[in-house]
């Protein structure tokens, strides 16, 4: 029988994941993230045959720009930034007939009418449902504007085709305001509707944490208290604030990258296998480890967190400015540019193991992986006596650069003596797969238009993560730069960094 | 530093090929001012007609040894005195994205005069333990050939290339019957090609309303050119005709008549299949219609690399332009090995194009 639900002639194609036919309306289409991030990836997904048959691509913004400008506007952004645009431009002008402008203030609910026009003549042009997805690539601050805006002129409603929206982090800048933030959003838009984007999340060797632990059956059984001594989780970046003065000052490091990128990290190393790759399944499973997380407060969190800010000092061998220096920078900034942080996941399988994180900017280099440090055997073959201490496993997953996964184990050194020796096993994915993963954004937009969720964070898990970092933030905000320290651009953090490991006995691994 | 890198081929006795790659392996690591890595997922042993058929083949795995990064024996056959001679190469490729070299080895044996019984003899003891073995049939079709059968039922995969089978009723029964639990899993390279096509060609169905017609589809037409070596119907024509009435529930086909056009077919419900030859190409449009409601079509423009697709349902018509995504032969060869087991939509189009080409034949 043929399940009239299902395009018989669609099964088995290699490419399942198709999208139905559907609008993409950018909010703040001329800015930054539009041009070098979004209509490069959805130009990508054009050329590798993953858009719907039939799409439109809708920009919204202030700028008076017309259909004409917006698209050679875009086509220059295509060959700036994507490495298939050159030798395809006959392509590119097909694609670009998909492309139109609409010009409006973010607060006029006449352009919001207008787009409901733009949206029902793509319908009707092309005999298909009006489904539309809303990209916020707005600054955070035109958020609410714009999803009241959608409420109030039945863009939101579904009504001849579904709508979806998607919403680029920071999700709010502490927990209070996230949850106004999710509390507006769901006036509008149900849970089910609502795709909060954090690229990270898009990239395949973070999808491939999950894959690895639990498509693997040597792994699962070491992972977990008995056999892992703690985790170290890093997230550096060598570059400083990069002409984002005003903004980073504003959010600090752990607003940026440590509650998200990091903490999605933390969750998906610790969390219990889903009962399904569903989204809510794993989802699911990722909130219970954030909620698991021991809350830091009073004299915990003064030993458990640290705060940097970089001094001058150097980088890829050039005399780098220190942060209160950066252009769009308060003098007096109190705002942290590196973090460290030991957590406690309070459950079961994590009971008494610490995981370190770390992040920070002007660090020696750009390194984000995690480490599961294994505990030490017992020293009584090989331990006093022999040459070369007992040093214990390290699997480390390495998110980027150079992707891939090392094991760290001790060995015989060949000749008469016994002398060990720590090699490691290394496997990456440029030598296994030569082929360049796709980028992040690709990945996420077609399952925002397939209707996957997976991949985006959902509410109660953003609520959860900043569960943790509120205080640490609260705390500061209230001590200024008191307790702040300082590091030489191109240092790995401040030494009371060094501190936090050594108190325990540890040590950060040298990545 | 070059973007590709060969160690050169070194003539070899069949006992010393482990050897002497292991001293090609040790060379490369020595030259490369970039790290080499060394990963192998599959050995893939290639049958090869000729030695142009042979060098073609050591162009496509050198080129898909990114994504497929494997230890390829490939053997050419020739009749003869029984001789054999064998070299071996090891070639390296920079990998732009990332400072290191990927590297993949190649055994070349030149066999006269040998049956597969003594051709499987000196591939077997070079097979890699652990990973895939793939088997392919460059430039043939399956032999009739009891050896033969023997060496592919060691294999975890055949691929082979329905395009160049001479006698394609022969190779559908081979397939079919190779295609049983416990087998290799067959990858026909024809048919990964038309993947580009057969996508662009759903997308008439993508549309809610369009799919209510399926049920209602009563005609099929596939147009494609009169092949020049003897076969009544390019492999392209049946695949895809099978695949579509396939998906499309019909059965029963008896033949109904030949004309100039080409040859027409009824199926039961009275439903019709035309396969005209008026076309220039192995594949040049597909057109379905649901009696005088509604009609689907799409014509490939190779040459432009699209799709345009035509549907028609009462009165309103649309047009629209697909992207027709045409896989190089490396790019195809590449997709093939992506396949651990048969594609069952390959085998059930692959039984409704038996059934078709039983009636053209009689």
């Amino acid at each position: 029988m043929l399940n009239l639900a299902e395009n018989p002639f669609r099964e088995g194609l290699t490419v399942e994941r198709a999208a139905e036919p559907c609008a993409v309306v950018i909010f703040g289409a001329t800015g930054d993230l539009t041009r070098r991030k979004l209509i490069p990836a959805l130009f990508s997904l054009y050329l590798q045959g993953l858009s719907p048959a039939k799409f439109a691509i809708i920009g919204f913004a202030r700028r008076p720009w017309s259909d004409d400008y917006f698209r050679e506007h875009m086509r220059s952004a295509v060959l700036e930034h994507s490495s298939a645009s050159a030798s395809n431009l006959g392509a590119w002008e097909t694609f670009a007939r998909s492309l139109s402008y609409v010009q409006s203030s973010f607060g006029d609910a006449d352009g919001y009418l207008r787009l409901k026009e733009r949206i029902a003549e793509f319908s009707a042009a092309n005999g298909v449902p009006r489904n539309a997805v809303f990209y916020l690539a707005t600054p955070p601050s035109e958020y609410a504007a714009v999803i009241g805006n959608l409420g109030a002129s039945g863009l939101a409603d579904e009504d001849g085709g579904w709508r979806r929206i998607i919403i680029e982090k920071p999700v709010g800048t502490d927990r209070a305001s996230a949850r106004e933030l999710n509390s507006h959003v769901r006036g509008v838009f149900p849970e089910s509707r609502v795709y909060r984007i954090d690229h990270f999340l898009g990239k395949e060797t973070v999808q491939n944490i999950l894959v690895f632990r639990f498509a693997n059956s040597i792994f699962e059984p070491l992972w977990n208290t008995k056999y892992v001594d703690h985790v170290q989780i890093t997230v550096a970046e060598s570059v400083g604030v990069e002409g984002r003065g005003a903004f980073f000052d504003r959010a600090g490091i752990v607003r940026d990258l440590m509650q998200n990128h990091q903490l999605q990290l933390l969750t998906l190393t610790a969390m219990e296998p889903p009962s399904s790759v569903d989204a809510d399944a794993v989802r699911a499973e990722k909130v219970k480890v954030l909620q698991a997380v021991r809350p830091l407060s009073g004299e915990d969190l003064v030993k458990s967190v640290v705060r940097g800010q970089y001094a001058a000092g150097s980088s890829q061998g050039a005399h780098v400015p220190g942060y209160l220096d950066e252009p769009d920078v308060a003098p007096d900034s109190g705002t942290e540019t590196f973090a460290a942080a030991r957590l406690m996941v309070d459950n079961w399988r994590w009971a008494g193991v610490p995981f370190y994180l770390r992040v920070g900017k002007r660090l020696p280099k750009k390194v984000t992986e995690i480490c599961l440090q294994f505990k030490a055997v017992p020293g009584i073959l090989f331990g006093a006596g022999h040459r070369r201490e007992m040093t214990p496993n390290l699997l480390v997953m390495r998110i980027q650069p150079d992707e891939g996964i090392s094991l760290r184990f001790t060995c015989k050194e060949p000749g008469p003596s016994m002398s060990l020796q720590q090699v490691r096993m290394e496997f990456h994915y440029g030598a296994s797969f030569g082929a360049p993963s796709p980028e992040a954004y690709e990945r996420l937009l077609l399952d925002a238009a397939i209707g996957e969720q997976s991949l985006f964070a959902r509410e109660d898990e953003v609520d959860a993560a900043w569960r943790i970092v509120d205080p640490m933030l609260a705390h500061w905000a209230e001590h200024g730069r008191e307790g702040l320290s300082s590091y030489r651009a191109g240092a790995w953090g401040p030494a009371e960094s060094l501190d936090l490991l050594r108190r325990d006995g540890r040590r950060w691994r040298r990545v | 530093m070059p973007e590709s890198v060969e160690t050169g081929s070194y003539p070899v006795q069949l006992a010393d090929i482990e050897g002497q790659l292991s001293r090609l392996w040790g060379q490369s690591v020595r030259s490369g001012g970039s790290s080499s890595a060394r990963t192998v997922v599959l050995t893939l042993v290639a049958l090869c007609r000729d030695s142009a058929s042979a060098s073609a083949v050591s162009k496509s795995v050198a080129a898909v040894a990114a994504d497929h990064p494997s230890r390829a024996i490939i053997v050419t056959s020739q009749p003869g005195e029984p001789d054999i001679s064998a070299s071996v190469s090891v070639s390296c490729q920079l990998l732009g994205h990332l400072d290191r070299r990927l590297c993949s080895e190649q055994i070349h044996i030149e066999a006269r005069g040998m049956d597969f019984e003594r051709i499987g003899s000196f591939v077997q003891p070079l097979v890699l333990p652990d990973v895939p073995l793939v088997l392919w049939l460059a430039g043939s079709g399956a032999p009739a050939d009891p050896a033969f059968d023997r060496l592919a039922q060691v294999c975890d995969r055949v691929l082979l290339d329905m395009r160049t089978a001479r006698e394609a009723a022969a190779v559908f029964d081979w397939v079919l019957g190779a295609s049983q639990p416990g087998g290799p899993a067959v990858v026909d390279l024809a048919w990964v090609a038309l993947a580009p096509h057969r996508l662009a060609f759903a997308q008439l169905f993508d549309p809610e309303p369009s799919r209510a017609f399926v049920p209602r589809i009563d005609s099929v037409t596939i147009r494609s050119n009169r092949p020049g070596d003897g076969a009544r119907v390019s492999a392209e024509a049946l695949l895809i005709g099978g695949w579509i009435v396939n998906r499309l529930g019909w059965g029963g086909f008896s033949f109904a008549r030949e004309d100039s056009a080409g040859v027409h077919l009824t199926a039961l419900g009275g439903r019709q299949l035309h396969l005209l030859f008026d076309a220039a190409s192995p594949l040049s449009g597909v057109a379905l219609g649901a009696g005088a409601e509604a009609s689907f079509e799409a014509n490939f423009d190779e040459e432009r690399q699209e799709a345009l697709l035509t549907s028609r349902v009462g009165a309103q018509t649309s047009e629209t332009a697909a992207r027709l995504t045409l896989h190089t032969a490396d790019q195809v060869l590449c997709g093939a090995l992506e396949f651990s087991e048969i594609d069952p939509l390959y085998a059930r189009a692959l039984a409704s194009a038996s059934a078709i080409l039983a009636q053209i034949q009689t």
